[in-house]
């Protein structure tokens, strides 16, 4: 198949029915979570996402730190976030990062679920688990450095969060999980929990 | 009869399949799911260490797609994020244009899905069980629903995810009447070039008896030439395919019902699958799908995109997994 025929098929559907800025925004707040787990508890840097986004030929949307930076900068969770705007490209592009990552990180990823499986049945706190706890450590006090303060998230809140994003990042991690991310946040973005 | 296997680390898919009369619409034969076998691990409810369901190619339909639903369902909406605010949920939806996606959750208002309809769901237990209620699975020996783990459940959309990837997933026989509204088109004009045959060749009967000529009284090799151009209209016209669907990485007969075998009663309000949704029995392996509705919107070509998996593309270097065997190329194969 002919490559222009395939970027014609693929953006007909999409050519009237764009996300709205808002919905991008919340998308790509999503997107920085997901990245954050993955920082919290496999410990990638930027250097690992640039070069996810290099083996993926998508370096001409994220080439470096500073372009990296702005991007995740940009939601609206952020501190201080900037007035960029997510357009799908960019969207799509963590998207594909993020999957790949969670791929390369499966083995601790599934580790991480098989820890916080076995704590859940014997009613103990993950924390007893050093790799979540950890994870969880990190994650909080990542979030806590980069995102706005909330009032109402309490410290239980990030934990639960960072564990739901533990669990997500299990199923993204699979053939299909670049799919599956996408259409949760498009699909499930404004649904609630 | 030909069987595959698509094994994770706690379960392993077992589908067998014959050879389907659409192999001669096809360079390479095509193969039709009869039945079945999924062998769980340590998934019952009395702590049996092998759990074995069976059923035919539409209780596995109405399974991934309960267990595919589920997931989706299950996954982190942004709103969870603290301090976030909610979007209005019909824009999420509308403004992207997923309606067609929308059928992935069965638990989320697809009253009449195959999963629904045979009674399978999928319930949370806490954030990392999963209660799969059998429905027209259950057997005494396993009961009426089995306990999942999380990790039991993603080897279970593992091997699903495999399984689609590899097989060119012939749906369910359809009955419902939105399936047949969505058939109405192509059948209506195959139908109507059969019919047009066959009134030509009544008629000309008619004549050649009003005429005494016996040269014209032919009628049974003439009614078989006009079905089989009525097939072949069928098939080609499928062929063309509906690009209205999300998937296209599974070219289905979604228009061929005609061609494949009798319909499964269980079937009967079963509407058409999810993982069927795609539209070329008639396309070779080595012809990539045609893509359609796909929520992706690309400005620029991308050498990463894969025909097979398009939503989104899997990059080439992205290993698969390991204990993944995913369908030999050179087969068709229909479930």
């Amino acid at each position: 198949m002919e490559p222009s025929e395939t970027t014609q098929n693929r953006q007909a559907p999409f050519s009237e029915n764009q996300p709205d800025p808002e919905q991008l925004d919340n998308i790509k707040a999503q997107l920085d979570l997901v990245l954050l787990a993955l920082e919290a508890l496999a410990g990638i840097g930027s250097e690992a996402i640039l070069a996810a986004a290099k083996s993926l030929n998508l370096d001409s949307l994220l080439a470096d730190r500073v372009s990296l930076w702005r991007l995740r900068q940009s939601s609206p969770l952020r501190k201080g976030h900037g007035r960029k705007k997510l357009d799908v490209e960019e969207a799509r592009a963590l998207v594909l990062i993020s999957c790949q990552l969670a791929q390369q990180h499966q083995t601790v990823i599934r580790r991480a679920v098989a820890l916080l499986e076995e704590l859940t049945e014997q009613n103990k706190p993950p924390h007893r688990a050093a790799l979540l706890g950890d994870y969880l450590d990190n994650f909080s006090n990542t979030y806590q450095d980069r995102m706005e303060a909330d009032e109402n998230s309490s410290t239980e809140d990030l934990s639960h969060l960072a564990l739901r994003l533990l669990i997500d990042l299990l199923f993204y991690s699979g053939p299909g999980g670049s799919r599956r991310l996408w259409v949760a946040l498009l699909e499930r973005a404004g649904t609630g929990g | 009869m030909i069987t595959q296997r698509y094994t994770s680390s706690t379960c392993t898919l077992e589908v067998v399949g014959r050879r389907s009369a659409l192999s001669r619409w096809t360079t390479a034969p095509v193969f039709r799911l009869t039945r079945f076998r999924l062998y769980l691990s340590n998934a019952g409810a009395t702590g049996a260490d092998q759990v074995q369901i069976r059923g035919d190619r539409t209780q596995l339909t109405g399974l991934m797609e309960a267990v595919q639903g589920y997931v989706q369902s299950r996954l982190t909406p942004v709103t969870t994020a603290p301090g976030l605010e909610p979007l209005p949920s019909p824009s999420s939806r509308t403004a992207i244009g997923l309606s067609d996606l929308a059928t992935s959750d069965p638990n989320h208002g697809e009253a009449d899905s195959t999963a629904a309809a045979l009674g399978i769901l999928l319930q949370p237990q806490g954030l990392t069980r999963h209660r799969l209620r059998l429905g027209a699975l259950a057997t005494d020996s396993i009961g009426v629903e089995i306990q999942l783990s999380t990790l039991q459940l993603f080897d279970l959309t593992q091997v699903f995810d495999e399984y689609e990837a590899g097989a060119i997933a012939l749906p369910p026989l359809p009955s419902t009447a939105s399936r047949r509204r969505r058939l109405t088109p192509q059948i209506g004009w195959s139908g109507a070039i059969a019919a047009a045959i066959l009134v030509a060749v009544g008629l000309g009967t008619t004549l050649s008896q009003w005429f005494g000529n016996r040269q014209f009284q032919s009628s049974p090799s003439a009614t078989s030439q006009s079905e089989a151009i009525a097939d072949s209209t069928l098939a080609e016209k499928t062929a063309a395919s509906n690009p209205a669907y999300p998937f296209p990485a599974h070219p289905a007969g979604e228009g061929q019902p005609e061609l494949d075998d009798a319909p499964n009663p269980t079937a009967s309000s079963a509407k058409p699958s999810l993982y069927a949704a795609s539209p070329t029995p008639s396309t070779t392996p080595n012809l990539p799908p045609k893509p359609s509705a796909f929520p992706y919107p690309k400005t620029t070509p991308s050498p990463n995109l894969s025909p097979q998996t398009p939503i989104p593309p899997s990059p080439p270097s992205a290993p698969s997994p390991p204990s993944a065997s995913p369908t030999p190329p050179g087969y068709i194969f229909s479930p």
